[in-house]
């Protein structure tokens, strides 16, 4: 399992990366892709609300530290998404990648409207919601739709064969005993 | 319980940091300064992968305008092209406007709008006829000097016989000595289409190369002082009884385009002088 979390933490460190640079060349609509954000849904939904709340904390504390002088902010609102990831994970079919999807475009617009809530609460400026919304919020829910489908998969199968090789593993030390 | 004291801790913190702080803590510090030689070289790569995209869309871009601008280059070809064509038209027409003006003939100008393609006849089709007030016989010109007659009528076009046709013989003297005696013939030159020839010149007259030939009056068909050509070669002749030679028609009957038809002579049915020296030497634009 430790396995799992150094590749989890690698992706995160990529991704980190990726999302400052190459990605911010490929804005459609204003709107930037939130990999951090498909991340931790996926990762959410995988595992179970309490990881999923612990990434979320850990991955949106890395964004403020690298991207925003305040802390906290992507912080308290990735670890509330996944949160909410890990407890519809327990209700929902993790293996169809239909959910995942729709769960990062419904999470991508929880996450843009609490930061807006925050922002405008803490900081005092917001852009207005329905100009937002249109033009940056659901551009930006569709992008990540799509990264989903490619880093849910990913994520599922790591995860996935690390258990299915400790199983085995566990049941081999079983049989020998 | 504990997602709840987390939340508030966050929100403790966002009220502490959301305003803007000093300093950052050296955790903060430390954890930019190990990301930040990575994103250095990753805007980098971010940078080239750009420029690798924007080279294929500014490609892409290039050849649609390259294509717009392909397009009307042909456009501005063709309107070039319909220009000079006027400006040559407008060339035509004002050198023809001001033949009308010094000469003396009641003038109808026409145009050509075909020609034999055969190199055994000289004849060409203009656009008026008989309903025009066009008669056979009428004498045909342009500015530089004479062309032909009017060999057929049609109600709405003519067919013009050129001087350049062997069936048309045109009575001819030479502008410079104007000596009645020195009266020759001039007719197609078998050996080459693009000259005429005189003939029938008595041995004594003196002619010599340059000099302008222009129609007799003799016959009644033409009127007098028409400019046919210049003599371009004296012609030996075995016998020495007469003398010919070769002209150089002023008039070029290849790009014959607009002429002018002498419906009725002047009053004195003769042309002035300034008539004989009206073909103009200068040269058409562009030609």
């Amino acid at each position: 399992m430790i396995f799992f979390y150094v590749l989890v933490s690698i992706s995160f460190v990529l991704a980190l990366l990726v999302e400052g640079s190459v990605f911010s060349f490929f804005i459609v609509e204003q709107a930037l892709p939130d990999i951090f954000l498909v991340m931790v849904v996926s990762l959410g939904f995988i595992l179970d609300e309490r990881r999923g709340a612990a990434i979320g904390l850990c991955a949106g504390l890395l964004q403020d530290v690298i991207f925003s002088k305040a802390l906290g902010f992507f912080a308290l609102a990735k670890m509330l998404l996944g949160y909410g990831a890990g407890l519809l994970g327990r209700e929902l079919y993790r293996e169809q990648l239909l959910a995942p999807v729709l769960l990062v475009f419904v999470g991508t617009l929880t996450h843009e409207f609490i930061l807006h809530l925050l922002v405008s609460q803490f900081i005092g400026f917001g852009l207005p919601v329905e100009m937002s919304l249109s033009r940056l919020f659901i551009p930006k829910a569709f992008y990540n739709m799509a990264l989903t489908l490619l880093i849910y998969p990913l994520f599922y199968r790591a995860y996935h064969r690390r258990r299915q090789i400790r199983s085995s593993f566990s049941r081999q030390k079983g049989a020998m005993r | 319980m504990a997602l709840l004291v987390v939340v508030f801790g966050l929100l403790l913190l966002i009220v502490f940091t959301g305003e803007g702080r000093e300093q950052l803590t050296p955790v903060e510090d430390a954890l930019l300064a190990l990301f930040a030689p990575a994103q250095t070289a990753f805007a980098s790569a971010g940078q080239k992968i750009q420029s690798f995209f924007d080279a294929i869309v500014s490609f892409y871009e290039l050849k649609a305008e390259n294509d717009i601008l392909r397009k009307r280059i042909a456009f501005l070809e063709q309107q070039l092209v319909r220009f000079q064509e006027l400006q040559k038209e407008n060339y035509r027409y004002r050198q023809l406007l001001e033949f009308k003006e010094k000469s003396s003939y009641r003038t109808m100008a026409a145009e050509v709008i075909a020609r034999d393609p055969s190199q055994w006849f000289g004849t060409v089709t203009i656009n008026r006829g008989y309903m025009d007030g066009v008669k056979q016989e009428m004498v045909v010109v342009t500015e530089r000097g004479l062309v032909g007659i009017i060999s057929t009528v049609s109600p709405h076009s003519s067919q013009v016989l050129l001087i350049t046709d062997p069936r048309l013989a045109v009575s001819a003297l030479i502008q410079r000595t104007r000596d009645p005696g020195t009266v020759g013939i001039v007719e197609s030159f078998s050996e080459d289409p693009a000259y005429l020839k005189i003939s029938y010149l008595p041995p004594e007259a003196k002619i010599q190369p340059g000099d302008v030939v222009i129609t007799s009056g003799l016959g009644g068909v033409f009127p007098k002082g028409l400019v046919i050509g210049t003599i371009k070669e004296v012609l030996p002749d075995p016998s020495g009884m007469i003398l010919s030679a070769l002209i150089e028609p002023r008039v070029n009957f290849n790009r014959l385009e607009e002429v002018l038809i002498i419906v009725e002579e002047g009053a004195a049915g003769e042309s002035s002088p300034q008539q004989e020296e009206s073909a103009p030497e200068e040269a058409e634009p562009g030609a």
